[in-house]
């Protein structure tokens, strides 16, 4: 039996304007993307074109790719920030916690709900997508690693927005943490790791330290990057400062989506404690 | 069904519910009045399992709350004071969806929005959107809704709060409904005449302490010793009040075309005595009716308010 919540989430979804406005701008900015690309790297607009190198599709399938993780990335808190503090700001809450549907169960079928959404936009990405089988290079292997990885993310990016939207009343304040977490994990990680890097120079130590990895493997990016140097075979960051000689080119990709998962399961189980008024672990109530 | 035990609710410092112990027996409907502020919506927020009570125990149909939350929940319908609905869902789609989460197999689903939808008067909007619905409407739906899973016990907070006269008056006329169809009730109101005609039994709450409970009658009795009678007599109009005048029970007598009307302060074997006697002085007595007080003066007597 399908759970109930996500039954209603994807009945309720579907029937406003925000998502087919979301799949129309979601495939508009792939297709600006593509095109873009395809005029400018390959010049098509000037009479000495001398056409489409197939080595150069790899370019694009990069382009491609980072530019759908971003889109994920920061689609799914929107999503999600407001899975539960919605319900609580639109009174509906205490309705499903007093049934007999468990607060896991309802987790479950908030963050299932925004998977689903996300799993809707990769299916109307692959006609773009399809563009690069026409030059070759790309199996459809390929593309089920990618997406298997992109749900992954849309996952622990999920968790984190169901996380705010339990923890803060309001939709806003969970919303804007929640991209804040996100632009620390995506972008934070990165500079953070810089900085030390730069730090670490100066004490003339070329080894990256545990703190520098974990910072690493909590950006998506070291997923993507592993993917990618094992697809196209160019070594990407930051998967160049994650390799070891005697790992597996995806090995960093592995332990990216491992602690993504890790995480994520922390979060979940937090967010089914904090959303359950019985719950044993549950802090005093502040006075209204 | 419904067992209240030293229940107790504090935030901070502040005991929202204090030390509270209560009984509802099957198929009984009791009203839970008093003043903003005296716990009640907390008290039905602990029962509903929505609130975790900082001492005491509920117990529903024999089965304590605290540890037994899913079984407990299959038993409780629960309608708060607010409530919110979701967009983009129709009338029989929004049931639809509690049925399921409450555990409503699929094959009787239907017949069970059906007969909810006719039981509060909205089988004409099954196909609307819920949020297009008029509260009155949309109160009547989440009783549909509380009742979905065929509780045995019916948690009501002010469930005629906001409602104009005549959506009022259908409400209270599917409370009395389901009265007749023997389902048990706890609910709330500050509407307290129509909580006199509809409860069994009472409790009147006071800054979160159960100030006094029992059934409707007794307390009334217990309240006011002094009833109200009204009197008709055929003719010796004039002669009956002249007897009743000496009764050192009665405090007062008025007249009217009607009927005379005393304030009788004596037990009951006492009024047996003032109608013998009346009727041994040759007073041609058509009617003796003690007049029911209402719940709005007892609450009046009983609680002190916010001014005191």
């Amino acid at each position: 039996m399908i759970n109930p919540v996500l039954k209603k989430e994807i009945k309720t979804r579907m029937r406003t304007w925000k998502t087919p406005a979301m799949i129309s701008i979601y495939v508009l900015l792939l297709s600006v993307l593509v095109v873009f690309v395809f005029l400018e790297a390959y010049n098509l607009l000037s009479p000495y074109s001398m056409g489409i190198r197939p080595s150069d599709i790899k370019g694009l399938y990069y382009v491609l790719t980072v530019f759908q993780m971003i889109l994920i990335v920061f689609i799914v808190p929107a999503t999600t920030s407001s899975s539960i503090s919605g319900e609580r700001e639109r009174r509906t809450f205490d309705l499903l916690i007093c049934s007999r549907l468990s607060s896991f169960s309802i987790v479950f079928g908030k963050l299932t709900a925004s998977l689903a959404q996300i799993l809707l936009l990769l299916i109307v990405s692959l006609p773009i997508l399809s563009i690069l089988y026409l030059f070759g290079g790309v199996s459809p292997g390929n593309i089920l690693i990618l997406f298997s990885f992109y749900i992954i993310n849309a996952f622990y990016f999920g968790s984190i927005g169901l996380f705010t939207s339990a923890y803060f009343r309001k939709t806003t304040t969970s919303t804007i943490v929640s991209y804040l977490i996100t632009l620390f994990l995506t972008a934070g990680t990165f500079v953070l790791f810089v900085f030390s890097m730069e730090l670490l120079r100066n004490t003339g130590n070329n080894d990256i330290t545990f703190f520098q990895r974990f910072l690493l493997y909590l950006n998506p990016l070291s997923g993507l990057s592993s993917i990618l140097t094992e697809q196209v075979g160019e070594i990407f960051i930051p998967s160049q400062w994650l390799k070891k000689d005697t790992w597996d080119t995806l090995v960093p990709l592995y332990i990216n989506l491992g602690l993504d998962i890790v995480i994520s399961s922390i979060l979940l189980f937090l967010v089914s404690i904090k959303i359950n008024p019985m719950g044993s672990f549950k802090r005093k109530s502040k006075a209204k | 069904m419904l067992r209240i035990e030293n229940l107790t609710k504090k935030y901070g410092n502040i005991k929202a519910v204090d030390n509270l112990s209560f009984q509802v027996k099957e198929g009984e409907i009791f009203g839970l009045v008093g003043p903003n502020g005296a716990g009640k919506t907390t008290t039905f927020k602990m029962i509903a399992t929505l609130l975790k009570p900082t001492s005491g125990r509920i117990y529903i149909d024999d089965i304590e709350v605290s540890n037994n939350l899913k079984e407990v929940r299959t038993k409780i319908g629960y309608m708060p004071d607010f409530f919110g609905v979701y967009d983009n869902l129709k009338v029989e789609e929004y049931l639809e969806f509690y049925g399921d989460i409450g555990g409503v197999s699929k094959k009787e689903i239907k017949d069970i929005i059906e007969d909810l939808l006719h039981l509060v008067n909205l089988t004409h909007k099954k196909g609307e959107y819920v949020d297009s619905l008029s509260r009155g409407m949309k109160q009547r739906l989440c009783l549909a809704r509380s009742l979905i899973h065929n509780p045995k016990l019916l948690i009501l907070d002010e469930p005629a709060s906001g409602l104009d006269p005549r959506a009022r008056i259908q409400m209270k006329e599917i409370l009395r409904e389901l009265k007749s169809m023997g389902k048990t009730i706890i609910i709330s109101s500050h509407i307290l005449p129509e909580l006199s005609e509809l409860c069994t039994s009472i409790g009147i709450m006071e800054k979160g302490k159960l100030v006094i409970s029992g059934p409707v009658d007794k307390i009334m009795r217990k309240i006011n010793k002094t009833n109200i009678i009204r009197i008709r007599v055929l003719d010796l109009k004039k002669k009956a009040i002249k007897l009743l005048k000496e009764e050192p029970n009665i405090d007062s007598v008025y007249e009217n075309d009607r009927f005379i009307e005393i304030s009788f302060n004596g037990e009951e074997d006492q009024m047996v005595q003032l109608i013998k006697k009346l009727i041994n002085n040759g007073i041609p007595v058509v009617s003796f009716n003690p007049v029911d007080g209402n719940l709005e003066e007892i609450f009046m007597k009983v609680t002190k308010g916010d001014e005191e």
